[in-house]
């Protein structure tokens, strides 16, 4: 088939889209669904500016077919902040520990960040590294994103003992 | 980029069927991390795409003791490094599994797929050959098995005849005390190998003199290279004193490696000398300490 | 006011615009869509230098959904370039393309596909010519020439200074050494674009990452030869910089053409490789440094010979290397000096504006032979530096004015950190991964240049019944956090909490005229611009509380957004918010509050380009920066493992974003350093992609100890300086040297990929052996 009726799951959200066989994800994202938090910076998987999380681990959306999604639960950075005007641990972290500056790979880097706490929520900076080591940034040199992770963590943990 | 019909079965019949009445070159989709780049380079156009992820029949990763390791065509890199598959004879094969991509990539990327991609530079290729692994060609009707060494013809090119697919890999056991050695020269982290180097050493049963020894260099030919010379030269040596230098001297001789954007030629000779002793100079103290 | 009673500078008070980027809702020229909006390409040349015979875009225009095809006589052909009267550069060729990527046509139509397919039917006929692609080649007699209308040297810098050649003869040692560095690509994770828009009007209205709103708007006024006064810059979100987006990119004029073409907006956007190939690089230089020292290793003189490719057309080429010469004559207070470098003309990439501008190249090369100067005296490197650094009070010869300095300060904190007197520093060091230390001393530009005649910068701001406080500023945030340091400025001075201060900037409609960011300016000039304001503002407010609580203004304080007046028993109690003063003023006295101020430099417009070097720059940073590595000595692969990064930019008026230009300079300088190839190949940019252009990932970068010494500076705004570019000036000097101690070799041409490392070694073992 050309094209395709595909559902995708995002964000918790039900979408119905029409799309065709050679649509990548990361396009039907931004421009159908109108999600543009997820950003394409080289198309080919290389940077990982795109990175979502489908089914529960870290992919670059811009290699992956719309159609191959479908049925498929899908997390952006828009669907991270538990909703109510609160942020999400990962957030606050970021933007306390000073890890954003042109925020472009901003997005990618909380998608792989958020994947990683969901399954380990102790960390070490090598797993950390090995976590976002997919995820290029040009600004911040990394440093100040690994703490703000290892922060996230911390605090992460600190809630669910509370 | 021109569209494509793509199509979903859900069972290996219905791939055969479905493949069969498809006029023209079907392309078998798994991860895609690799089809999908050239497609966007204009490298490749694609008519018709099968993708087998919804084959449940191919998702499999069986290691019984003293058995086989088989690996089926939807298991993906990472699904392979989170279980306990591999003995610790293999770890060089997990090591460089860990190696290739990013973690969002290996997500998605199968050991077939790498193995079917026949990149020179193939981190998975050279470990793969090392242990005399095998792929299982598929057609609908037939199955055969091919060593990996003879499945890979060139950059790109593999035996697989259209409408063929590899649907397993299948890694034997290795029998008796024997270990292997992983080593990637790359610029960064994440980075396609500039060389790699694939040792696998076995112990004859007093434990003190190696019996079998394989020796795989990749991104220095069209495919992984069989260091055979070498190896015959470590076959019958002590383990504590294995010629590692005159080894990897005929390591540097059986290379053929290109100038590219990553390396000169003579850089990457060079780096096969150091990596090739260091493999198995390696892979020697891992028997000898052990 | 004492640094102990700030309570937002100095202190790690989040940016202001975090949250749009971290909640996926910021908008970047990369996700605007405006209705109606077209998809623009350029079809570009693949040839290095080619005649255009002919163009043939009757196929392209009919392709479905193709709205406008264009080529150069859709254009006023009138020649462009940052400075105008090297202008060389049309946004579309008409007779001849200089470079693979030179813009031939561009095709608009409502859809990217569609665009890109148009493009690929747009036929042209070149006659291929013979093309250059080495500076040494472009400038030998004969060399065919690049623009018809004039030589291959572009632009040429000579300076002198005092008696060179009494200096070199009454030296005791003269050092003489020859460096080279590569292109350097910006890699910005936004791939470069821009909408353009003409509405009904005539009005243009172009969106563009760009660093400099109000330069583009008059480069646009001469490119499409329109009033400056039709035309409105906006600048979004910007998701990367480092100084590419100070020139117009060609797209943006393309883009402005296929919108009035199509009375429709339109918008361009690189892909990947096209960035890569076309958005301008870093200029490679070829540097032959002559060195005189005295034994103690005082030095007497400096010359250098600089030959910079400019890539095939003018950019910023012409400042890039008067800027490389103000701080090579300036650093270290030398009194005998000469410098002269050449622009040259090559068929390839262009260069422009890029974090260092021409320092970290210089910086390279000389940082480099001082330490093989120091060696062979015999004299500790931190010691060379200590006797030849610069002080404050000081006036150079070149007429630079030291005002603060803490150069001095800076090796010392960066010596005791890295506990350098504990380092290893045999030559024979006898292992597998050896380990290496280094430094490097910086000096460079905190406040901008007065190049251009003007330095100067205003601000607006208004107080509310809300209590807010909007400041619009023409500071230029491209992700270093401006915004966040305006804001910061104008809550401290005025006296309310930052989560108070709206910022607005980024359009040349609304904000004053400023020169943008670049040269580490913004920071001493906005902010200088912005605490004039601010202070403005709090004397207008304070009046007006005075008169509401029936005090005078010197009984009152500020703090928090609230007013209270010093000798009530409970400050904070009987306080009064901002917002009712500002009703008060609405509702009993007639009066609002919306003042704007100013920061005027006077010496700039009497400074010339010709003469007056050293006091183009209004105030200078310094940084020593000591690295450790491992070399892989049969490998030649080189770790960074530490650094210890200390800075000299006066007070820092936020940590994180401090530290944060330290960090992302240092791994971006690690990137120049070792692993940032970029290779052209017949005039074919090679590595057009993030597999083969290797910028650091998480893995690779060092752990790093930033020091800030904090020297204030009597100009900045508190006392601060800007910090934007020295941290990657210093990085790649600190890692030659660092290689030196560690394996005995001087590599003298970046980057040090580890084939050059292990091709260096082996050198050395065979002069060695034959030595021996």
């Amino acid at each position: 088939m050309l094209t395709h009726c595909i559902h995708l799951i995002v964000n918790e959200t039900k979408y119905e889209v029409e799309v065709e066989s050679k649509e990548f994800l990361s396009d039907v994202l931004r421009d159908k669904l109108h999600l543009t938090g997820t950003k394409e910076s080289c198309g080919m998987g290389d940077c990982g500016a795109c990175t979502v999380i489908m089914d529960g681990v870290t992919v670059t959306s811009c290699l992956i077919l719309a159609v191959e999604a479908d049925g498929k639960e899908i997390v952006t950075v828009e669907g991270i902040a538990p909703g109510n005007g609160e942020l999400h641990s990962i957030q606050k972290k970021f933007s306390e520990f000073g890890a954003i500056q042109c925020g472009f790979c901003t997005p990618g880097m909380i998608m792989s960040a958020k994947a990683l706490l969901d399954r380990n929520q102790t960390p070490s900076e090598a797993e950390i590294k090995d976590a976002i080591g997919g995820n290029l940034c040009r600004c911040t040199g990394y440093i100040k994103i690994i703490r703000a992770i290892a922060g996230a963590a911390e605090d992460l943990k600190q809630q669910e003992r509370s | 980029m021109q569209n494509f019909h793509y199509y979903k079965p859900v069972s290996m019949t219905e791939l055969w069927a479905t493949i069969s009445e498809i006029s023209g070159s079907p392309v078998f989709l798994s991860g895609g991390t690799d089809l999908f780049p050239e497609m966007k380079l204009g490298k490749r156009s694609l008519d018709h795409v099968v993708d087998v992820k919804g084959i449940s029949e191919l998702e499999f990763a069986s290691s019984e003791e003293n058995q086989a390791i088989r690996i089926g065509a939807n298991m993906t890199l990472s699904n392979l490094l989170e279980k306990d598959l591999f003995p610790p004879s293999m770890v060089f094969l997990k090591q460089a599994i860990s190696s290739i991509g990013s973690l969002q990539i290996r997500n998605r990327a199968t050991l077939i797929g790498n193995i079917c991609r026949a990149s020179p530079a193939s981190d998975s290729v050279p470990p793969l050959i090392c242990l005399g692994a095998k792929v299982k060609i598929e057609d609908g009707r037939n199955g055969r098995y091919l060593e990996v060494e003879d499945f890979l013809k060139g950059p790109g090119q593999t035996q697989l005849e259209e409408k063929e697919m590899v649907t397993e890999v299948m890694i034997p056991n290795p029998s008796g005390k024997s270990t292997g050695s992983f080593i990637k020269a790359d610029r960064v982290s994440k980075d396609l190998a500039i060389v790699n180097v694939a040792v696998f050493i076995k112990l004859d049963s007093d434990g003190t003199t190696c019996s079998d020894a394989k020796i795989v260099l990749g991104a220095v030919g069209p495919t992984a290279v069989r260091v055979k010379a070498g190896e015959h030269l470590l076959i019958g040596k002590t383990i504590s004193n294995l010629p590692s230098d005159e080894a990897a001297d005929l390591a540097v001789k059986s290379c053929r490696p290109i100038s590219d954007v990553r390396a000169t030629a003579d850089y990457r000779k060079a780096l096969v000398h150091v990596l090739t002793r260091r493999a198995i100079n390696n892979a020697a103290k891992d028997l000898y300490l052990h | 006011m004492d640094d102990k009673t700030y309570s937002l500078i100095g202190t790690r008070v989040p940016k202001v615009d975090d949250e749009p980027k971290m909640t996926g809702s910021g908008i970047y020229v990369y996700d605007m869509k405006l209705p109606g909006m077209l998809f623009g390409k350029v079809l570009r040349s693949p040839h290095p230098h080619a005649e255009i015979l002919k163009v043939d875009t009757s196929k392209a225009l009919r392709v479905p959904g193709v709205r406008a095809v264009i080529t150069a006589e859709d254009t006023p052909k009138k020649p462009f370039s940052f400075v105008q009267n090297l202008a060389d550069k049309l946004p579309l060729c008409d007779k001849r393309v200089r470079y693979v990527g030179d813009e031939v046509a561009a095709v608009a139509a409502e859809t990217k596909e569609s665009a890109a397919e148009a493009a690929k039917k747009i036929h042209v006929e070149y006659k291929i010519l013979p093309s250059l692609d080495d500076p040494l080649d472009a400038i030998k007699p004969g060399a065919v020439k690049i623009h018809e209308d004039r030589e291959n040297i572009a632009f040429e810098v000579h300076k002198e200074f005092g008696n060179l050649e009494e200096a070199f003869k009454t030296a005791d040692f003269v050092f003489e050494d020859t460096f080279t560095t590569s292109r350097q690509h910006h890699a910005c994770l936004e791939p470069r674009g821009c909408v353009a828009q003409f509405d009904p009007f005539g009005k243009l209205t172009v969106w563009s990452p760009c660093q400099a709103p109000h330069t583009l708007k008059q480069e646009l006024s001469r490119l499409l030869e329109m009033n400056q006064g039709d035309i409105r810059i906006v600048k979004p979100l910007v998701g990367g910089a480092f100084g590419r987006g100070l020139v117009a990119d060609m797209i943006e004029p393309i883009a402005a053409i296929l919108s009035k073409k199509t009375r429709r907006p339109v918008k361009i956007v690189k892909d990947r490789p096209e960035d890569f190939s076309t958005s301008r690089t870093r200029y490679p230089f070829i540097m032959k440094l002559k060195t005189a020292v005295t034994k103690e290793g005082r030095i007497i003189a400096k010359q250098a010979e600089v030959i910079a490719d400019n890539g095939a057309y003018n950019d910023k080429g012409p400042a890039v290397i008067n800027f490389a010469g103000v701080c090579y004559t300036t650093q270290y207070d030398v009194k005998n000096l000469k410098y002269d470098a050449y622009l040259v003309y090559t068929n390839k990439e262009y260069g422009t504006a890029f974090r260092g501008f021409g320092n970290p190249q210089l910086q390279f090369a000389f940082e480099s032979q001082l330490d093989d100067i120091a060696y062979k005296l015999g004299i500790d490197p931190v010691k060379i530096r200590l006797i030849n650094a610069n002080r404050p009070g000081t006036q150079t010869v070149t007429g630079a004015m030291i005002h603060s300095c803490g150069m001095v300060e800076c090796i010392e904190e960066a010596c005791a950190a890295a506990k350098w007197n504990e380092r290893d520093s045999s030559s024979k060091k006898e292992a597998l991964k050896v380990k290496g230390v280094g430094m490097s001393v910086v000096f460079h530009t905190g406040a901008g240049s007065r190049y251009y005649g003007y330095n100067s910068s205003s601000a607006f701001i208004k107080v509310s019944d809300d209590g807010k406080v909007s400041l619009i500023t023409p500071a230029t945030d491209m992700g270093q956090g401006a915004e966040t340091v305006m804001a910061q400025i104008a809550a401290e001075t005025i006296g309310v909490n930052i989560e108070d201060v709206i910022v607005r900037t980024g359009d040349t409609d609304l904000t004053s005229y400023e020169l943008g960011a670049f040269g580490s300016r913004t920071t001493f000039v906005c902010g200088n611009a912005v605490k004039a304001t601010a202070e403005k503002a709090r004397e207008e407010v304070l009046s007006l509380a005075g008169e509401m609580l029936g005090v005078t203004k010197e009984h009152l304080v500020t703090a928090k957004g609230r007013i209270g007046i010093k000798e009530s028993p409970d400050i904070l109690i009987d306080a009064v918010p901002f917002g009712e003063v500002i009703k008060y003023g609405i509702t009993k006295k007639g009066r609002s509050i919306a003042v704007s101020g100013e920061y005027f430099d006077p010496i700039a417009p009497t400074v010339s380009l010709t003469e007056g070097y050293g006091i183009h720059i209004p105030a200078w940073v310094s940084a020593c920066f000591i690295v450790e590595v491992e070399v892989d000595v049969d490998t030649g692969f080189v770790k960074v493992l530490n650094v210890w990064a200390a800075n000299d930019s006066g007070t820092i008026i936020n940590r994180n974003m401090a530290e944060g230009q330290v960090e992302g300079g240092i791994v971006q300088g690690i990137g120049y350093s070792l692993t940032e190839n970029f290779v052209i190949d017949n005039g074919r940019v090679v590595t057009d992609s993030y597999v083969d252009y290797k910028i650091p990932g998480a893995k690779d970068i060092p752990d790093i100890q930033c020091i800030f010494v904090e020297k204030k500076d009597k100009e900045g705004p508190f006392g601060a300086k800007g910090l934007g570019e020295h941290p990657l000036v210093a990085v790649a000097p600190a890692v030659g040297n660092a290689i030196y101690n560690a394996i005995g070799v001087r590599m003298k041409d970046l980057p040090f990929t580890p084939d050059k490392i292990l091709s260096a070694l082996r050198s050395k073992r065979l002069f060695e052996d034959n030595k021996g």
